[in-house]
């Protein structure tokens, strides 16, 4: 984690649960990630995307106030890889979205990690 | 005179004396004159007493036939010529002309050389004569008597072999209708053998015992050589050789062929009657009184005519056939009626009776004939049937099963009620069919459905399937099918059975068991890194490790008070100040440490997490460094009010105390919580201040309206 991995990537979070959100939020930073945004509730993209370019995204599925389901379609849309962190198990995921990584909770840190690397091209 | 001298001699001598005693009436008598001369004349010879006697005459000796039978004399001398011309005597039966008495007279020609005479023998033969006259008329009234009936009669002679066993017979009378009753011709004198050598040897042998025994016989018996039946009386005639016999007898060939014809077909009928297996009866014209005339003994030993419908017709169905009866009688119709019966012995069973009118001369109904079938058995099954339809049917509507059976053949579906329902249709609101089935299935699973049909039908495996049904009112229900085709000989399809239930329930229902065991593992798994972060979070606050570990084991004391909470009454919100008043409890602090009050406000489960954690913050602190540790006290109020259509609450947690500790400056765990955690996931607002009188802190957050899954169900299971 020291590696500093993710130098540069620029990666929002969204995850309802403020201790994750701020765990998480902390894992990537010191993997040299600018985390750009964390949010409980699913943000605006479009305006996101106006202010800089998007390399991952780490979310969750259920925000409590809703699913994030509509907003992974979008960021695939976009062409931004993204990963689920999730309680829930990656069987409920719905069909068109098996595909996508999906790392439970408890988090393990450098499964997280690992994942984003990936997603954003970048080589551990 | 010669002739005087001839009389003298013939009265003189002894054959004169004779003549003259003789008992029988004679004469002797010549002729005179001249053969064929007028003066041609009989002379009396003599006469004797007797035939004076006879004749009531005196002594008419040397008298001639003229002279003293002027009357007769030429009747009488033409007889007398011709006997002395044929010199052959002759006898002469001849009415006396003076009365009616009957004479038999024996002329018998004498010869003495050359001289002629005739002697006369006269006999009364009145009443031989009479009687033979009498018996000559009987027997000619006889004859006429029997030519003149219809039937056969005829006298025959039976010859008999050496054995006394009669073997042949003569014909020796016979009358006219005798040719008519036996197709013979001239048979007076003939055996019957002549005519017929194959005649059957009963023939002379019974004519033979009837004249043997002398018993006459009546017999009426088929002569297969004459090609007839005869009906006869034969009797005996006198009672010795040779011995005779009297018939009288009938052709009856056709009376008896008709006989037995009918007989036949008597029997036939009754052979029916007796074979079938319905009770014959017959009934009254009012229909009161029956009896059994043939067929099976349904009801078994029935005895003679009663009234059958108080005897075997049960009561629950005495006034529907009485009613039947009655009703057919008025209509002169036949009746036909289905109705319980019990028989003699007492069992029950059915009977399906039918009877027609039998109608007399006057038009009237005379009486009835039927029959009655028993139909238990058959009963006894449709009831069966009808019990199982029944139940069928009451099951089907209880489970909630929709029954179809399909003919194949011609395309006819019948439906259960519950069919219909489960298809989104009103009971009966359209005939059903294989289109208005598959109306209702839903688009997306028609053809995988239909294809599971076509397989069924063609290998013969049941069909198994569970598709979704679109309703009219948008509903979308899931129907678990099961079915099975039935094949004739040739194993082609005719008819398809099948049920069918809706699992719309009990998806929801493993759905909702799949969402809730997702959520909980959901729930859980974040409970942990909840628990990895505070227990993070809470390290760089502590110096040494009991204190953190306090301080830890509090906090995931507090989450897990909150958990309870939840779990106790799952699905509904949490109290506000029932939390406060717990989590005040939980520290000890006492009522007049500590006002609480505000209005009902119910919080989501979430956000009651959040507050109990946050109070279990306060009032550790404040146990530690403020109101709570000392003699101060706590006035922790609410407000509840709408912002933007949202319900908000305001929670102030306001401590007064008299002197306040150490102040801690690092942002610790519990502000953390309050003045981060609260807007980040309750999207409201938390500040922590702490003035010299005390801590104050207040949370400020909307009161969610969409909580998770698992905290209320209300909302309904989602599919991520």
């Amino acid at each position: 984690m020291t590696d500093k991995t993710l130098s540069g990537c620029r990666i929002i979070i969204v995850e309802d649960d403020y201790y994750q959100a701020h765990d998480s939020k902390q894992m990537l930073e010191d993997a040299g990630a600018a985390v750009i945004l964390v949010s409980s509730v699913v943000p605006d993209l479009a305006e996101l995307q106006s202010q800089g370019r998007i390399d991952a995204a780490l979310i969750d599925i259920n925000l409590g106030q809703g699913l994030s389901l509509d907003f992974a379609r979008r960021l695939r849309e976009q062409a931004i890889p993204f990963a689920f962190l999730t309680g829930y198990d990656a069987s409920m995921l719905p069909e068109d979205l098996k595909d996508i990584p999906c790392i439970g909770k408890p988090a393990d840190g450098a499964r997280v990690l690992a994942t984003l690397t990936l997603l954003a091209g970048r080589q551990i | 005179m010669r002739m005087g001298d001839n009389q003298q001699d013939f009265g003189q001598g002894l054959f004169g004396a004779a003549f003259m005693a003789l008992q029988d009436a004679a004469s002797i008598i010549e002729p005179v004159g001249q053969l064929g001369g007028p003066d041609r004349d009989w002379r009396y010879l003599a006469v004797n007493p007797a035939l004076q006697e006879l004749l009531d005459v005196g002594d008419v000796t040397g008298q001639t036939l003229r002279q003293h039978f002027p009357d007769n004399f030429v009747k009488w001398t033409a007889d007398l010529e011709r006997v002395l011309a044929s010199n052959a005597s002759e006898v002469i039966i001849r009415q006396r002309s003076t009365s009616s008495r009957i004479f038999e007279v024996t002329l018998t020609p004498l010869a003495m050389g050359d001289r002629k005479a005739i002697m006369t023998q006269t006999r009364d033969i009145t009443r031989e004569h009479t009687a033979s006259q009498k018996r000559r008329e009987a027997d000619a009234r006889y004859k006429l008597l029997f030519d003149s009936i219809d039937q056969g009669f005829c006298i025959l002679e039976v010859l008999f072999d050496g054995n006394g066993q009669g073997v042949d017979y003569v014909f020796l009378e016979a009358n006219r209708a005798f040719d008519k009753h036996t197709g013979l011709h001239d048979v007076i004198g003939k055996r019957i053998s002549e005519f017929h050598p194959d005649i059957e040897n009963h023939w002379p042998a019974t004519y033979g015992r009837i004249a043997l025994s002398g018993v006459s016989e009546r017999f009426e018996r088929q002569s297969m050589a004459v090609g007839r039946w005869f009906d006869v009386f034969a009797f005996p005639i006198g009672d010795q050789a040779p011995y005779h016999i009297g018939a009288l007898f009938s052709d009856v060939s056709a009376r008896k062929e008709m006989e037995l014809t009918l007989r036949h077909s008597k029997n036939r009928l009754q052979s029916l009657i007796e074979a079938t297996s319905d009770l014959i009866f017959r009934m009254n014209a009012d229909g009161t009184q029956m009896e059994q005339v043939g067929g099976k003994r349904l009801l078994g030993n029935v005895g003679e005519a009663s009234n059958w419908i108080e005897k075997f017709v049960p009561e629950i169905d005495r006034a529907k056939v009485r009613q039947t009866v009655d009703e057919a009688i008025r209509l002169r119709e036949p009746l036909e009626i289905e109705h319980r019966m019990r028989t003699a012995d007492g069992a029950a069973g059915w009977l399906y009776s039918r009877a027609v009118p039998v109608f007399g001369e006057d038009g009237e109904i005379a009486e009835w004939f039927g029959m009655s079938t028993d139909i238990t058995a058959s009963r006894r099954i449709e009831q069966q049937l009808s019990h199982g339809t029944q139940m069928l049917r009451v099951a089907s509507e209880i489970g909630k099963v929709g029954l179809w059976e399909w003919n194949v053949e011609t395309g006819e579906m019948t439906w259960s009620e519950e069919h219909y329902r489960m298809e989104g249709y009103a009971v009966g609101e359209i005939i059903p069919s294989y289109e208005r089935w598959a109306d209702r299935v839903h688009p997306d699973d028609l053809s995988a459905t239909e294809a599971k049909i076509t397989k069924a039908m063609a290998s013969g495996e049941d069909y198994v399937h569970e598709y979704r049904v679109s309703h009219p009112t948008g509903d979308i229900r899931w129907l678990s099918a099961r079915g099975r085709f039935l094949y004739d000989e040739h194993g082609q399809p005719v008819r398809m059975l099948g049920a069918m239930v809706d699992t719309t329930e009990r998806r929801r229902e493993e759905e909702w068991q799949r969402l809730l065991v997702a959520e909980l593992q959901h729930r859980v798994r974040n409970l942990i890194s909840m628990v990895r972060s505070v227990a993070r979070l809470s390290a760089p606050s502590h110096r040494n490790v009991d204190d953190y570990v306090d301080h830890l084991i509090g906090r995931l004391q507090a989450m897990g008070r909150t958990q309870s909470t939840l779990t106790r009454s799952p699905g509904r919100d949490v109290d506000l100040s029932e939390l406060v008043r717990a989590e005040l409890l939980v520290h000890a602090a006492r009522d007049d440490q500590a006002f609480v009050e505000g209005p009902i406000v119910a919080l989501s489960p979430h956000a009651a997490e959040i507050v109990t954690l946050a109070i279990h913050e306060l009032a550790t602190n404040s146990i530690k460094y403020g109101a709570l540790g000392d003699t101060g006290y706590i006035r922790i109020t609410w407000t509840s009010e709408d912002k933007a259509g949202k319900n908000w609450v305001s929670l102030k947690w306001q401590e007064t105390s008299p002197a306040r500790k150490t102040k801690q400056g690092r942002k610790g765990f519990g502000r953390k919580l309050i003045e981060e955690r609260v807007p980040y996931e309750l999207h409201g607002t938390g500040s922590f201040k702490v003035h010299d009188t005390g801590v104050l802190a207040q949370l400020e957050f909307p009161l969610a309206d969409a909580p998770s899954i698992l905290e209320t169900r209300s909302v309904g299971p989602q599919r991520l």
